[in-house]
């Protein structure tokens, strides 16, 4: 029977010599654009409707969120290093589910932008494109 | 250079080098499709040697364990325990600021499933406080 797994507890760790660290201070995390890539099969002897196929790859999906940004902290430094190395790092995300669950990516292709406006608190968003499959 | 971790830490078993090796464990966990699999980890209590060691203690994941470790940290007992403790809460993902007030002052341990509070050592006092200032505005 599906349960209502609050968002509450989900975290986004980001691995820092092979130890996975909690990213700081999230307000929002988007995990999206997993999908089976089709094909368009249809050809000009076909019927009315047009057909496709599964094309037996899958688009990887990019990870996306906001969170607080603290100049100073240890965990978006190293993010922004890796922003900036141009690098790949692993990233895990946990769930508040009851046995919780685990999927790894292979991150790559990151971004860090900050906002800073008046009457709010200073604010990050990050983009972490993936490569490979989630394990 | 050494290095405590204060709480169990998930490992990044493609990282692992021979010297980290022998640090490491399994626990059960589930994978996103739905699989049980065993998870890596470091155990609670875990000591790191080296480089790591400094980084771990910068993140909040640990504690220096030798002096070496202390005097490159460079922070009081003090500063060290905000660090852990900003840490328990963002590895919990309690990221409300009201929530992280409450597990500041031991009110709260996280969350259940159903989204209530875990309570701490200090929820009964807490709640106790809260009700006398709910009968006082009465």
């Amino acid at each position: 029977m599906p349960n209502k797994v609050p968002s509450k507890g989900t975290a986004l760790l980001m691995e820092i010599t092979s130890v996975y660290t909690a990213f700081p201070q999230i307000s929002s995390l988007n995990i999206a654009g997993e999908k089976a890539e089709t094909v368009d099969t249809t050809t000009l002897d076909g019927g009315a409707a047009k057909t496709k196929n599964n094309t037996g790859y899958v688009d990887n999906a990019t990870i996306s969120g906001e969170c607080l940004y603290d100049p100073d902290d240890t965990v978006q430094i190293a993010f922004i290093a890796k922003v900036r190395a141009a690098g790949t790092n692993n990233f895990k995300v946990t769930y508040a589910d009851a046995t919780p669950t685990n999927e790894i990516y292979s991150g790559l292709g990151m971004g860090f932008d900050r906002t800073a406006s008046p009457g709010d608190m200073l604010r990050g968003s990050f983009t972490i494109e993936t490569t490979g499959a989630v394990t | 250079m050494k290095a405590r971790l204060h709480l169990q830490q998930f490992c990044d078993i493609s990282k692992v080098t021979p010297e980290l090796q022998p640090l490491v464990q399994w626990v059960p966990g589930k994978n996103s499709s739905g699989h049980s699999v065993s998870v890596a980890v470091y155990p609670a209590g875990t000591v790191f040697e080296g480089p790591i060691a400094l980084q771990l203690c910068r993140t909040g994941q640990a504690a220096p364990a030798d002096d070496e470790c202390a005097a490159a940290l460079n922070l009081t007992q003090q500063e060290i325990d905000v660090l852990r403790v900003e840490y328990e809460m963002n590895a919990l993902g309690i990221n409300n600021k009201g929530d992280r007030d409450l597990y500041r002052a031991g009110v709260i341990l996280g969350y259940n499933a159903d989204l209530s509070y875990k309570p701490g050592p200090k929820w009964g006092e807490y709640q106790r406080a809260k009700q006398a200032l709910e009968e006082a505005e009465l």
